[in-house]
C-alpha cells in the first residue's frame, strides 16, 4: 500500500524548485581581488533572487557571463550554500537535506568532468552504484542512455582518448544514470559541435515530456528562446525578469528574446547610473 | 560504509590498471632496495678483500716461563716458530716484555690491527708455585674487540685451545693440592678487556637507517598518489561529480584514504620483501665485516611492520590534509614539500637520539622513528612500542577527520 502511494506520488509530477530571496556572497582572497579588480573582499554573486520552477518545464536561467548563473545553479545542486535566503527542492532544504536532494537530482556542466583514466562503461557503473542502484537497473539504464547518445562505440575507451563531444555525451549519460527527476544543466551546449548540441537539447525536451523538471542556464538567447518555457533573467546577480517566454517577448514588444534581453539590460544599466 | 568501499575500489583500480603506476609504486621500490643492498654488499665485499691479507696476531706481554715453555712444546710448529694453528686459523704469536708495546697493543686492538692481547701478571709462575690457601689466584688479562670478527674469534680460540689446556697442565703438576682447583683466573680483575670502537658498533646504524629510509620513500610515494587523489581530482574537475552523489563527503574522503593506505601498505610490503630478499646478499659480507648479525628476528619484523603500517596511515592522512587545501597538483606539492622536509628532519633527529623515555614515543613521527631504530637494537620497550603505534593511529585519525571537515568547506572545495 505504502509502495503504491509512493509510486503515485512519483508519477504525480510534483517536482518543484523554490528559490527564496537567495543571496550568495563569495569571500575573496587577495589574488581573487586582484583578478576581479575588486577593492572589496566580498563579491555578491547573486542578490536576493526568487523564483519557482516546476516539473514538465524547462526553466532557463539567462544572463551574460559573470551574471551569477553558475553560482545559483550550484546552490540549487547543494554544492554551495546560499549566504541568505533558502532553496527548497521538493520541499527539502538544500542546506539541511542535501543528501536526499542529490538522490533525485543531476547537476551537469562542462566544468564537471569524468576521470580521464576510466572508460564510460566503468564510470557509469561506478556512479550507478554510488547512487545505490541495483546492478540490473544500472545495466538497463546504461543500455538506454548509451543507445540514445551512441556511446557504445566508445564505451570501452578511456575518457582521455575521447573527443570533446564524446566526453560530453558520456558525462551526460553518467550524470543521468540514476534517472533523476530534477536536472540542472549549466550551459548545456557550451563548447559542443552543432550535432552534439542538438542531441543534447532534444534529450532535454524528451525529459520534459517525461515530466522531469529541467533548469538550464545559458547566455545564448537564441538557444533559450527555442528551449525554455519559462525563464529568469539574471543581470549582475539580480533577477531582472521572471516569467514565460511569451511574457518576456510581450512586455518588450519584440519577437526576439535577444532583443528583449538587451532591452532589459539597458533598463538595469540606466537604473544603476 | 558501502560508498566508502566503492570509492576505495575505484581508487585501487585506478592504480592497478595503470602499468606506469604499478611500476613506479611496486616494481621500482623493489629494484631500489635490492640495488642499494647489492651496492652495499659489493662495497663490503671489496673491503673484505683488503682484509683477506689479514694475519691474525696475538701479542703476549710478560708471559711466564712455564707458558712460553708450554706453547713451544705443545702447540708450536717447530719448523715455524711464532706460529700457532687452531682449527683453520694461523695465529702469529708475538712475545714482548716491553710495557710501551703493551700499551700500544691496546690501540692496535681498537684499530683492528691486532686481534688479541694477553697480559701476564709479574711472577705468575712464582704465584702459582707458592700458592697458599685463601690467597687470590693470579689473574691473566685479555684485551680484544668484540665488534671485530677476527678479534672475537681469536679470544675464543686462544682461551679454549691454549689457555684452558695450559691451566689443566698446571693443575696436573699440582695434583697433591686437590682442594684448590683455581690455578689462575682470566679477566677476573680486568674491566678493560673489551676494547671496542663505538663507531663500528654503530654498524647497527645501517640497520636503523634502512627502515627509516623506507618510511621516507613511502612518504614520497604516497605524496604523488595523495596529491593526485585529492588536489588532482579538483584540478581535473572530477571532484564535483563525486560531491553531487547522495553520499556523505566523509565517505569519499575515507574511501580515498583507505585506498591510499592499501597502496602505500603494499608498497611497504614490497620494500620489506625486497629487504628480506636482499638482506642475505648484504649480511653475508657486511655482517662479517661488522662482526654482528644483521638479520631481523620475526618479532622484530612484526613490530617494524606494525609501526610502518600505522605510520603509513599517518603519512597518508597528512598528505590528504595538505592536498585538500590545494587547488591543483602543483599547489599540492608546494604545500607538502615543507611538511615532507619536517618529517625527514624529525626522523634524522631521532636517529641520533640515544636515551628515550617511554612517553616520548607518543610524539607523532618522532616516536615512530625512535621505535624503528630501537626495535632493531632490541632497546624498544613494550609501552614505548604501543605508544608509537597509538600516536600514529590517533594523529592519523585526527588528520583524516580534519580532511573530512575540509570537504564540507565550500571555499576549499570550490575556490576556482
Ligand atoms: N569561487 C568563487 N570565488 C569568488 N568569486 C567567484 C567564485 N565563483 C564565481 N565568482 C564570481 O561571482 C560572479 C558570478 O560568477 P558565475 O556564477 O560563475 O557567473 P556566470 O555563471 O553567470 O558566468 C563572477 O563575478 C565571478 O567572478
Ligand atoms: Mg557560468
Amino acid at each position: 500500500m505504502a509502495f503504491l502511494i509512493l509510486k503515485i506520488r512519483k508519477e504525480s509530477r510534483n517536482h518543484m524548485i523554490e528559490i527564496q530571496n537567495v543571496t550568495k556572497i563569495y569571500k575573496l582572497n587577495k589574488k581573487q581581488m586582484a583578478e576581479q579588480k575588486s577593492s572589496s573582499s566580498m563579491k555578491v554573486a547573486v542578490r536576493q533572487v526568487s523564483f519557482t520552477a516546476r516539473d514538465g518545464e524547462i526553466f532557463g536561467v539567462l544572463g551574460p557571463n559573470g551574471a551569477g548563473k553558475t553560482t545559483l545553479l550550484r546552490c540549487i545542486a547543494t554544492l554551495l550554500q546560499p549566504t541568505e535566503g533558502k532553496i527548497l527542492v521538493n520541499g527539502l532544504d538544500t542546506g539541511k537535506e542535501g543528501e536526499q536532494i542529490r538522490r533525485i537530482t543531476a547537476f551537469l556542466t562542462n566544468e564537471i568532468k569524468l576521470d580521464p583514466h576510466f572508460t564510460p562503461k566503468y564510470l557509469f557503473r561506478f556512479f550507478g552504484r554510488l547512487h545505490g542502484m541495483p546492478e540490473e537497473d544500472i545495466e538497463r539504464r546504461q543500455k538506454e542512455l548509451f543507445d540514445y547518445f551512441g556511446i557504445q562505440e566508445f564505451e570501452d575507451k578511456r575518457m582521455e582518448e575521447l573527443s570533446t563531444g564524446m566526453k560530453q555525451k558520456a558525462s551526460i549519460a553518467v550524470s543521468l544514470a540514476h534517472d533523476p527527476d530534477i536536472i540542472i544543466f549549466d550551459e548545456p551546449t557550451n563548447g559542443l559541435d552543432i550535432i552534439t548540441a542538438r542531441a543534447v537539447t532534444d534529450y532535454l525536451r524528451l525529459l520534459r515530456e517525461k515530466g522531469k523538471l529541467i533548469i538550464v542556464s545559458t547566455h545564448i538567447m537564441s538557444e533559450a528562446q527555442k528551449l525554455c518555457d519559462r525563464m529568469a533573467m539574471i543581470i549582475q546577480g539580480t533577477c531582472a525578469f521572471q516569467g514565460t517566454l511569451e511574457e518576456a517577448l510581450a512586455i518588450n514588444h519584440t519577437e526576439d528574446l535577444e532583443d528583449a534581453f538587451f532591452e532589459m539590460y539597458r533598463r538595469v544599466m540606466e537604473v544603476e547610473k | 560504509m558501502k560508498a566508502t568501499a566503492i570509492v576505495m575500489r575505484k581508487e585501487l583500480y585506478r592504480v592497478f590498471s595503470d602499468k606506469k603506476m604499478i611500476f613506479g609504486l611496486f616494481v621500482m621500490p623493489a629494484m631500489v632496495v635490492i640495488g642499494i643492498y647489492l651496492l652495499m654488499g659489493i662495497m663490503a665485499a671489496s673491503m673484505m678483500q683488503d682484509r683477506a691479507a689479514h694475519e691474525p696476531t696475538i701479542l703476549i706481554y710478560g708471559a711466564s716461563e712455564s707458558f712460553q715453555e708450554y706453547i713451544k712444546t705443545i702447540k708450536q710448529d717447530p719448523q715455524q716458530p711464532g706460529i700457532v694453528t687452531i682449527g683453520n686459523t694461523v695465529y702469529h704469536i708475538v712475545w714482548t716484555e716491553d710495557e710501551s708495546e703493551f700499551a700500544a697493543g691496546k690501540d692496535r686492538i681498537y684499530s683492528g690491527d691486532l686481534d688479541l692481547l694477553l697480559s701476564f701478571p709479574e711472577d705468575f709462575d712464582e704465584q702459582i708455585m707458592e700458592y697458599k690457601e685463601g690467597a687470590a689466584a693470579p689473574d691473566l688479562k685479555t684485551f680484544y674487540n668484540p665488534s671485530e670478527d677476527y678479534s672475537d674469534n681469536a679470544r675464543r680460540d686462544i682461551l679454549a685451545d691454549i689457555i684452558e689446556p695450559y691451566r689443566q697442565s698446571l693443575l696436573g703438576q699440582r695434583i697433591g693440592d686437590l682442594e684448590q682447583l683455581t690455578v689462575f683466573t682470566v679477566d677476573k680483575e680486568n674491566d678493560e678487556s673489551v676494547i671496542q670502537n663505538d663507531n663500528k658498533a654503530q654498524g647497527k646504524l645501517f640497520g636503523t637507517v634502512i627502515p627509516y629510509m623506507i618510511t621516507i620513500l613511502l612518504f614520497a610515494g604516497a605524496v604523488s598518489l595523495g596529491t593526485d587523489s585529492f588536489a588532482g581530482e579538483k584540478e581535473r574537475g572530477t571532484m564535483a561529480a563525486l560531491l553531487m552523489l547522495p553520499i556523505k563527503r566523509s565517505a569519499i574522503v575515507y574511501g580515498k584514504l583507505f585506498a591510499l593506505m592499501i597502496l602505500s601498505g603494499f608498497s611497504a610490503l614490497v620494500y620489506g620483501g625486497a629487504m628480506i630478499f636482499a638482506m642475505p646478499l648484504l649480511y653475508r659480507t657486511l655482517g662479517d665485516m661488522l662482526g654482528q648479525d644483521l638479520r631481523f628476528s620475526p618479532v622484530q619484523m612484526c613490530m617494524m611492520l606494525i609501526i610502518i603500517v600505522t605510520l603509513v596511515f599517518l603519512y597518508v592522512a597528512l598528505i590528504a590534509l595538505c592536498a585538500t587545501f590545494a587547488k591543483n597538483m602543483k599547489e599540492g606539492s608546494t604545500y607538502i614539500t615543507p611538511v615532507y622536509m619536517a618529517v625527514i628532519a624529525v626522523g634524522v633527529m631521532s636517529i641520533f637520539k640515544e636515551e628515550v623515555v617511554d612517553i616520548q614515543y607518543l610524539i607523532p613521527f618522532y616516536g615512530s622513528t625512535i621505535a624503528l631504530k630501537n626495535i632493531f637494537t632490541f632497546e624498544v620497550t613494550v609501552p614505548g612500542f604501543l605508544f608509537a603505534v597509538l600516536s600514529n593511529l590517533l594523529t592519523g585519525a585526527l588528520f583524516a577527520w580534519l580532511t573530512a571537515r575540509l570537504f564540507q568547506n565550500e571555499r576549499i572545495m570550490f575556490n576556482t
